[in-house]
Order: C-alpha cells, then sequence, then structure tokens
C-alpha cells in the first residue's frame, strides 16, 4: 500500500479473488469516514483513499487502512455467495408467500 | 520430548470435509463487538453464534449433532433434505409479519389546530401563535376527513389530535368524536381517541369528555422544572407546574393508564438523563421513550436539531436504559418504550405498531394525516416538513377520492424506492427484518427518499441501539430477563 500523507493513499486488489460488486458495497460503507476511489487497473484494481475531515478513523490508522477494508470486503464477498446461493429458493418462499394472495377469480377468462 | 497422553493434537480429516447433509437458507448477518455474529432470516428469526460457528457454517462444516446446527435447522437458516417444508414454514412466517399491511391505515391524526400556547424551540410543526380562522380546522373539513377515516380496512382505528394545541380548538375534538361514534355504529370498528395536548387548557368540561368518551390524553414532559420550563417556554414561565397539576387531577379522575407523557432530549438534557428518569417515575410513570431531537420545523430553524451528535445521544439512551434497568432489578418496573419495541421484533413474530421501524415505511399505510387547512399528508413528520415548504408528501384534500389519495404517485412512489429490501447497505444489514425505512427522515436530512445510508442519523441511532440490545439479550442474566419481559408490551 503507498501511503501518500497522513490522511490519503492507495493500494490494489486483485480481480480474481474480489468482484467489483463486493468492492463497491465496501466503498459504500466507508462513505462516511473516507473519499475512496476505484481504478480498473488491468489484473488489479487500484483503490484511492483519502480520509475526510469529520472522519472516526485517526490519522495514525490511515496507514492499517487496506487491512480495514478488505476485512469489511471478505464480509461483502461472503454476504454475495450467500445472496447467490440461496437466490432460487429465497424467490420460492416469496412466491409460495404471496401465492395464496393472487386472485384466481379470472383463471381461465384471459 | 514431551509425550502429552490421549491428547488429540488434530482433528480427523473427516472433521474438515464439506457437510453435504445441509444447504443454506437466505440470511442475512452482522457482526456484534464480542466475537458473536447475529444472524436473521427472511421471516425476522434471528439469533446469535460464535463467529467459529458462522464460518463454519457458512462453510458448509457445521456438525449436524451440535446445538448451533440444532438451532438454525428449527429457526430456518439450514435444511438438510429436498423437503418443501421449510419453504412452507418460512413463507408462512414471512406471510404474518407482513399481515400489517393488508389492514392498511390505522393511525389517523387530525390536526385540528395550528396555534399554540407554548413557543418550543424545537417545536417540529412550526406552531402558529395567531389567527384563527388561518389556522383552525373547520367542521366541513373534519367530516370529509372522517368519511375518509372509515373507509379503511383497518378494524382498528385510533384518532389522534394534534396541534399546535389540540384543545385550543376544542369545539372541532368534541365534533369529530361525536361525529365518529355516530358513523361507527354503522361501521364497527374498534375506535379509539387519543388528544395528545400540552395540558394547559385542562379544566373539568374537557375531563369529562374524555370520561364519557374513553378518550386518552398523551403529553410532554421534558424532564424536571428546569429543563422542562428551559424547553417548553409559555407565558407565565410555569409550563412545568400546570402540566404536573393537570396529570395529577386526570390520574385522580380518571385513572393512571388515561394519560401518558412523552420526552424529547434537547442537548441540555444530555447529562441528565437519571434526573429525567426520576421525574416520570415521581409523576407516575412506568414508561419513558427516551426520543432525540427530529430534524423538522423549529428543532432546524434554530439550530436545535445540529446541538448534539447521533453518538452523544446515544450515550445518553445507553445510560438512561441502564439506570432502567437498574431500577427494574429493585423492583421499580418502568420500562424504556423503544427498547420494548426492538425486543418484541426481535423475539416475537407479532408486529408493532410503531410506523417510523416499518419497511415498506409506515406514511400513508400505517398513519396519515388530516392537516388544519385540509390537506393530507403521509405521516406526522411529512406535514411537519410541509411546514418548511417542502410539499412532496402531500396526499390530496379531505375532499379528494379515498383511492385517489392513497394510490397517489406522491405515496407510491416513496414507499417503493425507499423499501429497504432493496436499498444498498439496507437489503445487507443483519436488522433488515426489525428496522425500517423512513423517507421523510430522509428527505429532511439529505433530500432524498433513500438516503446514503452510511452517513444516515436513522441508520447511525438504529445500528447503535440494535446492537446494545441484541448484547444484552444475549447475556445469560437478569438484565436479559427483564428485556425479555418487555416484548409483552
Amino acid at each position: 500500500m503507498n501511503i501518500a500523507s497522513d490522511t490519503s493513499g492507495d493500494f490494489y486488489l486483485d480481480k480474481s479473488l474480489y468482484s467489483l460488486t463486493s468492492i463497491q458495497s465496501t466503498i459504500y460503507k466507508f462513505a462516511a469516514d473516507f473519499f475512496i476511489e476505484i481504478n480498473d487497473s488491468d489484473k488489479t484494481y487500484l483503490i484511492s483513499f483519502k480520509l475526510k475531515s469529520e472522519s472516526k478513523y485517526a490519522s495514525d490508522e490511515v496507514s492499517e487502512f487496506k487491512n480495514i477494508f478488505v476485512e469489511k470486503l471478505l464480509d461483502e464477498v461472503l454476504r454475495e455467495r450467500i445472496r447467490a446461493e440461496t437466490a432460487d429458493i429465497r424467490q420460492l418462499i416469496i412466491a409460495t408467500t404471496f401465492s395464496s394472495l393472487v386472485d384466481k377469480s379470472n383463471d381461465g377468462h384471459s | 520430548m514431551m509425550v502429552i497422553a490421549n491428547t488429540k493434537l488434530f482433528s480427523s480429516q473427516e472433521a474438515f470435509a464439506s457437510n453435504d447433509s445441509y444447504k443454506l437458507l437466505p440470511f442475512n448477518f452482522h457482526r456484534l463487538n464480542n466475537s458473536k455474529v447475529f444472524i436473521s432470516n427472511i421471516a425476522g428469526e434471528n439469533t446469535v453464534i460464535s463467529e467459529k460457528d458462522f464460518k463454519n457454517f457458512c462453510d458448509m462444516h457445521l456438525e449436524s449433532s451440535s446445538e448451533t446446527f440444532k438451532t438454525l435447522k428449527s429457526k430456518h437458516f439450514l435444511y438438510e433434505s429436498d423437503s418443501s417444508l421449510p419453504v412452507e414454514l418460512l413463507a408462512l412466517k414471512f406471510r404474518t409479519k407482513m399481515k400489517p399491511l393488508s389492514e392498511f391505515t390505522g393511525l389517523h391524526i387530525f390536526v385540528n389546530t395550528l396555534r399554540c400556547d407554548y413557543t418550543c424551540s424545537y417545536c417540529q410543526v412550526s406552531r402558529q401563535t395567531e389567527d384563527k380562522d388561518l389556522f383552525d380546522m373547520t367542521e366541513e373539513q373534519a367530516l370529509a376527513a372522517l368519511k375518509l377515516v372509515f373507509q379503511s380496512p383497518n378494524q382498528n382505528i385510533k384518532i389522534e389530535f394534534q396541534g399546535g394545541e389540540p384543545l385550543l380548538n376544542f369545539d372541532i375534538i368534541k365534533y369529530v368524536v361525536i361525529e365518529g361514534e355516530r358513523l361507527n355504529q354503522t361501521h364497527q370498528k374498534n375506535l379509539q381517541f387519543v388528544i395528545a395536548t400540552n395540558l394547559s387548557f385542562v379544566d373539568e368540561a374537557i375531563i369529562d369528555f374524555c370520561s364519557s368518551h374513553d378518550i386518552y390524553l398523551s403529553t410532554s414532559i421534558d424532564g424536571p422544572a428546569d429543563i422542562h420550563n428551559k424547553n417548553r417556554p409559555r407565558p407565565g414561565k410555569n409550563g412545568h407546574e400546570l402540566t404536573k397539576k393537570s396529570i395529577i387531577k386526570i390520574q385522580e379522575q380518571l385513572g393512571n393508564d388515561r394519560v401518558s407523557a412523552l420526552l424529547t432530549t434537547t442537548a441540555g438534557a444530555l447529562t441528565r438523563v437519571e434526573d429525567i428518569i426520576d421525574e416520570y417515575l415521581d409523576l407516575g410513570f412506568m414508561n419513558i421513550f427516551l426520543r432525540p431531537l427530529s430534524p423538522y420545523g423549529f428543532a432546524i430553524k434554530t439550530k436545535s436539531f445540529s446541538k448534539y451528535k447521533a453518538s452523544e445521544w446515544f450515550e445518553f439512551y445507553e445510560k438512561g436504559l441502564d439506570y432502567i434497568i437498574k431500577l427494574n432489578k429493585n423492583g421499580v418496573h418502568i420500562r424504556e418504550q423503544y427498547a420494548s419495541l426492538i425486543v418484541r421484533k426481535l423475539l416475537s413474530p407479532f408486529p408493532t405498531k410503531y410506523v417510523d421501524l416499518q419497511s415498506p415505511a409506515g406514511a400513508g399505510i400505517g398513519a396519515v394525516v388530516y392537516n388544519y387547512d385540509g390537506k393530507i399528508y403521509a405521516s406526522d413528520e411529512a406535514r411537519m416538513l410541509k411546514e418548511m415548504g417542502d410539499d412532496s408528501f402531500c396526499l390530496g384534500t379531505v375532499f379528494d377520492d379515498y383511492n385517489d389519495i392513497f394510490t397517489s404517485d406522491n405515496l407510491i412512489n416513496a414507499l417503493d424506492v425507499s423499501e429497504a429490501h432493496s436499498v444498498p447497505m439496507c437489503r445487507d444489514c443483519g436488522f433488515l427484518e426489525h428496522c425500517g425505512a423512513d423517507p421523510v427522515y430522509h428527505v429532511a436530512t439529505q433530500k432524498d427518499l433513500v438516503g446514503h445510508k452510511a452517513v444516515s442519523g436513522f441508520c447511525a441511532k438504529n445500528m447503535s441501539i440494535f446492537e446494545l440490545i441484541v448484547g444484552k439479550l444475549n447475556e445469560d442474566n437478569e438484565e436479559s430477563m427483564i428485556l425479555k419481559n418487555w416484548a409483552r408490551y
């Protein structure tokens, strides 16, 4: 990780390990504390960040930001995996939930 | 070389193999600060497990003989076969959770006047002190609003009078109550009336009327006299004394349960939570709602809202809740209302009627406001926003058609876009099924129906409180038992 100053820096993330969706979800969650930019760079994403003045993070934590970010990112990766694995059954649950509410009185009249 | 007899240094290879006997059901999770993870499913069922169990569960390594496995199976976080039973049970529970939507609007707020004798700096509705004709609801408007009330499919109807100070237009209250009871002879609903009042103008005639028509009274107490009178100035500077006298009179003549009080927390009160709770006890209230300021009306104009941060209010809340629990341990059974709501949401399938913690939002479909000028707003906060010049939650007027009002674009769009299951950050949140969408709050603070949740005060407040309550509930101690008892309310 490059530390440009007490409040900013950048680091790379391997595209084969982390999806863009997961990275974007993680960036969203840090929006109260950091300005974060993402750039596509061949096999990696370049993540550039700058501490916001109203951030709850201290400037001495900036050097640890990649670790903090990746820790949250791994949860986003897990959420993405759970969502994918359970997508079909989730649809089935919702369909079953509301199927009894569908007005069947028009069946055969279309 | 040291030999450790009969000690297994490594688990067998089988222990690292996937457990193919189960599959995951949809769930969200939230990591707590104590190496534990809160998980919840679509029906709101939830549990707290260790990080180790959580990792094993997600990696399909959870031992089927373990207690955690049994808990996760019984609460529908995993299933073992191709049986359709888990789907049917989850669907049934999800439908039960969603049932209040079919009941539609239960709370109908009549703003029968905007006039008020108080000049509170945090007033959310921008009260008026002059011109009766401009700021009072008329009989014609009230009757039209009543006809809309009885078109609601909800069998349980609560009509709440708010202001300004509603008792300054008591004639309209009498008219609505008497006419409402007459209309209800046909509709046969469970009809209840509440007056939200500062109690300045309560006299024998008003108490008699409330007694005859089973009307409840809700007032404001901000704490001991010094805090209350500073927050809520009125001519004579005797607001606390007047309110206290009226509370005692109502309790003596109508009963303790017929009057309740609401607290609004200002910056000056942040260090006084114990004094405030003691004041409530002194007045005979066994229930207190530790509420922060809302971002509307004079609270914004006078900068009261920005005088403290969400984190400062949370410290106040946490200290207050601890004090209330300590009182309970000593046999004083006072409750904190917001904690009660959350405990009930976490531990039971039963809905609460609190419109701020609902998704789709309770605006319009949980509560609706008939304003003094005949306009209809999607919530109490929405008419507060209107007084700040933003009319975006106006649904029409009391003279419009019921279906046009409740299918208006202003309402449907707000409910649709703010629905938490499709909102960034909310959709992944472990507390999704217990929290709510509050489009009016986010319009007021971020000029956006959804709002950026990472900077949302609504999210920060609720996330902190959920973590606090879940943490306390999952301890095996007296504190946890006290909180669990509150689920009954």
